[in-house]
């Protein structure tokens, strides 16, 4: 596994595991150990996203980052390369 | 902490000295219903192991263990 799927695969366990947070606070909203561990890796999740943005392009077409020279979206590889 | 009674809280509202204002099982459970345990939280399984395990939860787990020579075997 290269870099970059380490990274993406970082990102989708800390994807995972905020939306099990998610779940589980709907139900015990006043669950303090668990809004930390929410609040902890939906920071993270942030960074790690950033991180992947900036060194092998965007990973959402729009909202997230800003492209400055030229159209990064479509520099990316397409879904099936 | 807003203590709020919701549904499976039948009985008196009665405030846990831990994290969760509604109890594990209902003070007062009415009969004929079914009631669901109230899901009470400690520990997270790791990032890895649980993107694996399908859960976050290790209280949630419960994988289908395969049992050697389980299962009908004459038809």
């Amino acid at each position: 596994m290269n870099d970059k799927e380490i990274l993406l695969r970082s990102i989708q366990e800390v994807e995972f595991a905020l939306l099990e947070l998610n779940l589980y606070l709907d139900t015990h909203r006043y669950d303090r150990l668990a809004l930390m561990e929410y609040n902890y890796y939906a920071q993270n999740l942030m960074m790690l996203k950033y991180n992947f943005d900036m060194k092998y392009g965007p990973l959402m077409n729009f909202g997230f980052s800003p492209s400055v020279d030229g159209w990064r979206w479509i520099e990316g590889p397409w879904p099936w390369e | 902490m807003k203590e709020d009674n919701n549904a499976n809280n039948a009985g008196v509202g009665n405030v846990y000295p831990c994290i969760y204002p509604i109890p594990f099982m209902p003070q007062y459970v009415a009969l004929a219903n079914a009631y669901v345990p109230y899901q009470q939280h400690a520990k997270s399984f790791l990032l890895c192991e649980a993107l694996k395990k399908g859960t976050l939860f290790p209280e949630l787990y419960q994988p289908y263990e395969v049992k050697i020579g389980g299962g009908r075997h004459n038809e």
